[in-house]
């Protein structure tokens, strides 16, 4: 039975990837009208992973709060923070504001709390940096490092008059704008290389 | 019935035998190998003296292991703990950024702080949004999670203040489940109670493939808003929204996001379908530098980047509340990081050129290594 799922799944994937691509290059109502199905198919389907995915979690950490070991309690937690917030958005509206004060005092400060810390991580890495790996390109990137910061921000009211005008104006639209156009290109050959070998069936992730 | 002959064979008498065909030459029978105890053996050996003293030697030295040996003297614990000293450090520098912005947005005196140079993009923002008028409605995305709120808010103000100065009708999804959310956090902080309200569309999933059907079909793509009623019927809370048929009848697009990868999605996918529509972004500091090549090859009308961009954007007559509130704090807490990598690569450098330190590095290093 298996052995029939993967070419009828390769083959459904290739004529689906096929139509939407060709929608881009001819203009035909028909191609047009199946694109527009297909992608909106391809929403409804993402919404449903983001609920499937939510029972998983659910499903997950039940077995773990049954099996009463160490973690139960924070599957626990888990659960009844997801239940808790579910039952609120569904008994009231989704910016309501007992949505609202979730955000405000649940959500923004233990996201931000973890971006704080990488804010004080990332400090004690750079600070660091040439103890563990003095090399040319640690002392560039600290240069640059500091180069950035010090012309972003005054510094007691005055920004610094050569790094703040010249400097950081440089950095960013030659050796930054060019790292940037080199990763988008890397990225966009990928992409291209990715969808050619999905669209010739040559990779197949969908088979499960 | 047998269906290997080789089993057959297996109770013959030859397979009792240790040597088969040679019956009770050696017997294997195991009642033989039970004895309780070995009986005496009658003979006598001649020990010389240097053999009796190792025979000595040996019976102290099995004694001795039975006894169990004391383990080896340890060497004192060393007093410094790298672990310890790095921890303690880490703390430092969080405690130290803790204070000296704190202290900044405490004691700050909200005194407008020396003019940015003002980019181009950042004019061309201003100028696009100055120009919107009570007629216009605009499509805005609230694309960021909760954890870039501190960064995204000011800017997102920035943009909003203009928005609503002028009384267009802001139109908002969101790519993010939570993004809704924001922009009602957001209307909540700044809204004056005069300003129109928005219209929420809600959550958009599918990440590129949902911008795609955006841009192919705005009204089917979202048949209902947040409340779940259709915003496109005549009768509706807005009917203004009736002229609006696709991505491309709005007076302008913003993007609020703080991941470069989201805002590529909406530069391939929306970007071509818009027109002469003006396309704008509102990025976080680490997104913006990805994005900025779209910006000078013209798919891009205007942008903003990270609080820096949004302090640049801000007139200095009319400044943001918001972003004053927490200007001179970010300023320091840059600073103070500048001063901590500045002085930590010094010590490094410093510690580097003692050699007998390298050298007890580089054994420490060894160590480790499995």
């Amino acid at each position: 039975m298996t052995r029939w799922i993967t070419p009828i799944s390769t083959a459904i994937a290739t004529g689906v990837g096929i139509i939407v691509l060709v929608g881009y290059f001819v203009p035909a109502a028909w191609i047009l009208d199946l694109r527009a199905l297909f992608l909106r198919w391809a929403v409804i389907l993402a919404g449903l992973t983001l609920l499937v995915g939510i029972f998983n979690l659910l499903a997950v950490h039940g077995r773990k709060v049954y099996s009463l070991n160490k973690e139960s309690w924070s599957s626990l937690a888990l659960i009844i923070a997801l239940v808790g917030t579910a039952g609120v958005i569904a008994w009231q509206q989704t910016h309501s504001a007992a949505a609202l004060w979730i955000l405000n005092w649940i959500l923004i400060p233990a996201e931000s709390s973890l971006m704080a810390v990488l804010a004080v991580i990332l400090i004690y890495a750079a600070a660091r940096l040439l103890y563990r790996r003095k090399t040319v390109f640690s002392v560039i990137f600290l240069v640059t490092v500091v180069i950035v910061l010090s012309g972003s921000v005054p510094f007691w009211g005055t920004f610094i008059p050569f790094v703040h005008d010249r400097l950081l104006g440089w950095i960013i639209s030659v050796p930054a704008m060019a790292g940037a156009r080199g990763l988008l290109l890397g990225m966009a050959l990928g992409i291209i290389a990715t969808g050619i070998r999905l669209l010739t069936g040559n990779q197949h992730p969908y088979d499960g | 019935m047998m269906d290997n002959p080789q089993d057959q064979q297996d109770d013959t008498p030859q397979k009792k035998e240790a040597v088969p065909g040679l019956e009770d030459v050696l017997p294997l029978n195991a009642a033989m190998f039970e004895a309780d105890e070995i009986l005496p053996v009658p003979f006598s050996v001649d020990i010389s003296e240097p053999q009796h003293k190792h025979i000595g030697l040996l019976e102290r030295m099995l004694a001795q292991e039975n006894e169990g040996t004391p383990p080896p003297a340890q060497p004192p614990k060393a007093e410094y703990h790298p672990d310890s000293f790095q921890r303690f450090l880490r703390l430092a520098i969080g405690l130290i950024l803790i204070l000296t912005i704190t202290a900044n947005i405490l004691y700050s005196n909200r005194s407008p702080s020396a003019a940015l140079a003002v980019p181009s993009e950042i004019v061309q923002t201003r100028t696009i949004l100055r120009g919107l008028s009570s007629e216009s409605m605009v499509l805005v995305a609230f694309d960021y999670e909760p954890g870039f709120s501190a960064e995204m808010e000011p800017l997102a103000a920035a943009v909003f203040q203009d928005i609503l100065t002028t009384q267009a009708v802001p139109v908002i999804l969101s790519t993010s489940p939570l993004g809704t959310l924001q922009a009602a956090r957001l209307m909540q902080k700044i809204q004056p109670p005069t300003a129109r309200q928005p219209i929420y569309l809600g959550y958009l999933p599918g990440g590129a493939a949902g911008l795609m059907s955006l841009t192919n079909s705005l009204r089917n793509t979202f048949p209902l808003d947040v409340d779940g009623e259709s915003p496109w019927l005549p009768d509706s809370a807005n009917p203004k929204l009736q002229a609006i048929n696709s991505i491309a009848d709005f007076a302008a697009v913003i993007v609020l996001s703080a991941d470069a990868e989201n805002a590529r999605n909406w530069l391939e996918q929306v970007q071509p379908a818009l027109n002469k529509t003006p396309f704008i972004f509102a990025l976080s500091a680490q997104a913006a530098p990805l994005i900025r090549p779209y910006l000078s090859g013209n798919q891009l009308q205007g942008m903003i980047g990270g609080v820096i961009g949004a302090h640049a954007y801000q007139e200095p007559k009319q400044p943001n509340a918001m972003l004053q509130m927490t200007w001179d704090g970010f300023a320091a807490g840059v600073w103070v990081a500048v001063a901590f990598i500045v002085c930590g690569s010094g010590i490094s450098l410093v510690l580097l050129s003692d050699p007998a330190r390298k050298k007890r590095r580089k054994q420490r290093q060894k160590r480790r290594l499995p």
